[in-house]
């Protein structure tokens, strides 16, 4: 995919003048891109991080969450127990680091916000969100996981939840020609993964968006409650000012877009409030006969029958070098365990946490996630630790390791789990856990008062601004969000064209 | 600030001994690697890799009266039990640092 320019190459004040200025490179930039540059309109998309793809591409953790992961996976919340907020940091932004997990957004979570405001069963009616879905699968070439590519960490999962009665499937991935190459979460180095540099905003691309990358978006330009362009930082140094003749769309994700609203003076509404997310932890489970589970689809089975009580089940592969600073020990006892590395499963356990956190600005312009988990999140998340070991057991592990400070370090006896399940410790000190899938702070109401953006993503008191990521999302979704966000950024493109449409 | 050729001997001799006995050793990471790290690692990360590696560096001289770089194997051995043992929360806190970075180490260096 052709970058028009790369920020890290300007060190004089540059400018330019398009229809549409898009402010991040994601799902949902991309998504909205498609739409606006289908229509004929100029729209350029501003991203932070670089290009990674084909040879840029390395096997490894070390070197590629240090260049596509805000902060190498470290960017932690402030809370008790901080937890890893975990987002990408590229071109495509997370579609290219993602496990390639697509889920339609479940109806059940729709007929939640629906309820809560009435106004979004006009704006976002279930079927068009459904047409927009069926598109999203067909460009992205969704589907569920070939068994032949699988390996057997995704395997042994769909045994143990076959054994323990549990719903469980394939994972459909937006992925062609995958070979099973165990890498998704460094980037896919055969270019199966569909991530959107290789799909939607490859696809605005030749409709005649331009990308510009390495260019960080400082504010957004308003006068008389009207949004006119933004102000960004290139990589090397110099001043980039956009002008937007028909408006700018915010799609920086749940961290980012809050922040830059707040810093461009844009606070209406409960901006960074409402904060959600899925705190994921992970079981690992060993064997007798080598799993290694490096090996095949990284995430490519999951189990759903504890969807609705708020959990999801995933396979989990990983990078040797993440899965080694997973194992216990120290010294001889952790190399014992490197020894014998081949012979562990690696599940991660999802929540749709009941948490709300908030995202503020800081004093130098930067973001600050205040997010730990509750008691009541805590129980749900011992729930599925336990679960998780039921499975590994039933497939056949000899021990599980649930990762529980406090806990027993490693179980052999699967009753030990239903103590875990009944009186799980209750400090968050005593859990490991990462955030994934971020939702809520610049939410969608039709209540000026409750939400930042209205039920077409125009933000409640500026003109020509609108908001189409994640963060607009009412609530968390409780599976993996990135079909959902394609989707709901796909209307968001529409109702944007069709409102510059009308106005020009 | 970079490290000094003290703090990488130091920092060196703890991920080494975290994972003796492996086909490659994490002191063997190139300084182009290294500097990859520290461009794209958080403040948070950055600091608290520092942080514990002087912690777990100098923690030892209360039992031994010496640093860990200077420490037998036996002993080296014993401390690093003695810590992965520990259920105080800021001891986890180091030792999964510690643990992190020399884990993500060796899959850099069997990658290449």
């Amino acid at each position: 995919m052709n970058i028009a320019l790369d920020g890290a190459t300007v060190t004089a004040p540059h400018q330019a003048t398009v229809d549409v200025v898009i402010v991040g490179s994601g799902p949902a930039g991309s998504a909205v891109a498609d739409a606006l540059s289908a229509r004929g309109l100029s729209v350029l998309v501003l991203e932070d991080g670089g290009t990674y793809t084909g040879a840029d591409i390395v096997p490894d953790a070390w070197t590629s969450m240090a260049l596509t992961y805000r902060g190498a996976g470290a960017f932690m919340s402030r809370a008790r127990q901080p937890i890893p907020v975990v987002q990408g940091r590229a071109v495509g932004g997370g579609s290219v680091i993602n496990g390639a997990i697509s889920w339609r957004l479940p109806q059940d979570v729709w007929q939640d916000w629906v309820d809560a405001d009435p106004a979004l069963a006009d704006a976002l009616p279930w079927e068009a969100l459904e047409a927009a879905t069926d598109r999203v699968i067909d460009r992205l070439g969704i589907a569920p996981t070939d068994p032949k590519v699988a390996g057997r960490n995704n395997l042994l999962l769909a045994a143990g939840a076959e054994a323990v009665g549990l719903e469980h499937r394939p994972i459909s991935r937006n992925v062609r020609g995958c070979v099973g190459s165990g890498h998704c979460m460094q980037g896919c180095p055969n270019g199966a993964k569909q991530s959107m540099d290789r799909t939607l905003l490859a696809d605005a691309v030749r409709q005649g968006a331009s990308v510009w990358q390495r260019v960080k978006v400082t504010r957004v330009l308003h006068t008389s409650g009207r949004a006119t362009g933004v102000e960004a930082v290139a990589g090397g140094g110099g001043q980039i000012t956009v002008s937007a003749r028909g408006g700018v769309v915010v799609t920086a994700s749940a961290v980012q877009s809050p922040v830059l609203l707040w810093n461009s003076g844009l606070r209406h509404g409960p901006l960074g409030q409402h904060f959600q997310g899925h705190p994921g932890a992970g079981v690992l489970a060993r064997f007798v006969d080598p799993v290694r589970c490096w090996e095949g689809a990284t995430q490519g089975h999951e189990v759903t029958g504890l969807r609705r009580a708020g959990l999801k089940f995933e396979a989990l592969g990983m990078d040797r070098g993440m899965l080694a600073s997973r194992l216990p020990g120290l010294g001889r006892s952790l190399s014992a365990e490197l020894d014998r590395m081949d012979r562990y499963t690696s599940w991660g356990i999802a929540l749709k946490a009941k948490t709300h956190g908030r995202v503020a600005a800081t004093r130098d312009g930067a973001g600050v996630v205040h997010y730990g988990l509750t008691p009541d999140d805590l129980r749900v998340l011992a729930r599925g630790v336990a679960w998780a070991g039921r499975m590994a057991f039933a497939a056949g592990a000899v021990e599980v390791l649930p990762g529980v400070a406090g806990f027993d370090a490693r179980v052999t006896d699967p009753a030990r789990l239903d103590a875990l399940e009944a009186a799980p410790p209750l400090d968050p000190r005593a859990w490991s856990s990462v955030v994934t899938h971020l939702f809520g702070t610049c939410r969608m109401s039709s209540d000026p008062a409750r939400g930042v953006v209205r039920p077409d993503f125009r933000h409640h008191t500026t003109d020509r601004l609108w908001i189409a990521d994640s963060s607009v999302f009412p609530t968390n979704t409780g599976v993996n969000p990135q079909t959902s966000i394609l989707a709901m950024a796909t209307l968001a493109g529409r109702a944007i064209g069709e409102a510059l449409a009308t106005t020009a | 600030m970079p490290w000094t050729p003290m703090e990488q001997a130091w920092r060196d001799a703890l991920l080494d001994a975290s994972v003796p006995g492996q086909p490659a050793r994490p002191s063997q990471l190139p300084a182009e690697a290294w500097a990859v790290w520290e461009s794209g690692a958080a403040p948070m990360l950055r600091v608290g890799f520092r942080a514990t590696v002087w912690v777990l560096t100098w923690a030892p001289v209360l039992r031994w009266l010496r640093p860990f770089h200077r420490l037998d194997e036996a002993r080296r051995e014993t401390y690093l039990t003695f810590l992965a043992t520990r259920r105080s929360w800021i001891v986890r806190q180091l030792v999964m640092v510690l643990r992190l970075v020399a884990g993500t180490a060796l899959g850099r260096l069997e990658a290449r």
